[in-house]
């Protein structure tokens, strides 16, 4: 069962740079939609790759759908050769992105971040305006609903003067 | 909150509410999550995945019963 708790405070305990997307960002920006797994988009320079390594070694991250038993490595120099990977590991599936679709890499995604405290625990959340950016550009049948939500949230946000 | 933001922020949000109730949305929802703090948010997403886990291995339960 996913501990989000346990996920963001182990980044936030190794300095990992990272920013929650995808639909724990929305949930955290007011979506009423349920999510499963954890999205974030991490910077790709070396030292992060081994912050993120340290903080999700202990999790036993697996890449997920894979068969088990294959020999997979996780360690900085695997992250750097890839770009996104989905991990299931002890505390819930994790995908990880060194980019997403419509706004590209870390250092560009951070500008349509906002830092919000989650568990007491200062994390940067893609935007509303970001995840529709994003869920436009991706354009799949089942972001549409989400663009509706996140639309009708940002109204609802400007009715309430936030 | 510069003129040109401004303007596109009014635009991405006209009728947005009302669009989402023709799509079939429950915007009390919306109202009812706004008005929570983010970690509440996240904590309620968890609790519910929790209740839909337990009602998924009650239907294996049952239909490997039967």
């Amino acid at each position: 069962m996913l501990n989000l708790n346990k996920i963001l405070t182990a980044l936030q305990n190794y300095n990992v740079h990272f920013i929650l997307i995808g639909g724990q960002a929305a949930v955290v920006q007011g979506s009423a939609y349920l999510t499963y797994d954890v999205d974030i988009c991490y910077a790709r320079d070396k030292e992060n790759l081994e912050n993120i390594v340290r903080a999700l070694a202990p999790f036993h991250p697996y890449l997920r759908g894979v068969e088990k038993g294959l020999p997979f490595i996780f360690d900085a120099k695997t992250l750097e050769i890839g770009l996104n990977f989905t991990f299931t590991t002890d505390i819930g599936d994790i995908d990880i992105l060194g980019e997403i679709e419509g706004i590209g890499i870390y250092e560009e995604v951070i500008k349509h971040s906002e830092v919000m405290q989650i568990y007491d625990i200062p994390c940067n959340v893609l935007t509303i305006e970001g995840l529709i950016k994003s869920k436009k550009s991706v354009g799949r049948p089942k972001d549409e609903v989400v663009i509706k939500e996140m639309e009708a949230i940002l109204e609802i946000r400007q009715q309430q003067g936030k | 909150m510069n003129k040109e933001k401004e303007t596109i922020y009014e635009y991405k949000t006209k009728n947005a509410i009302q669009e989402a109730i023709d799509y079939g949305l429950d915007v009390t929802l919306l109202y009812e999550s706004l008005s929570l703090t983010p970690t509440i948010r996240l904590e309620r997403n968890l609790q519910m995945l929790e209740v839909i886990e337990e009602l998924r291995k009650a239907g294996e339960r049952k239909h490997a019963k039967s």
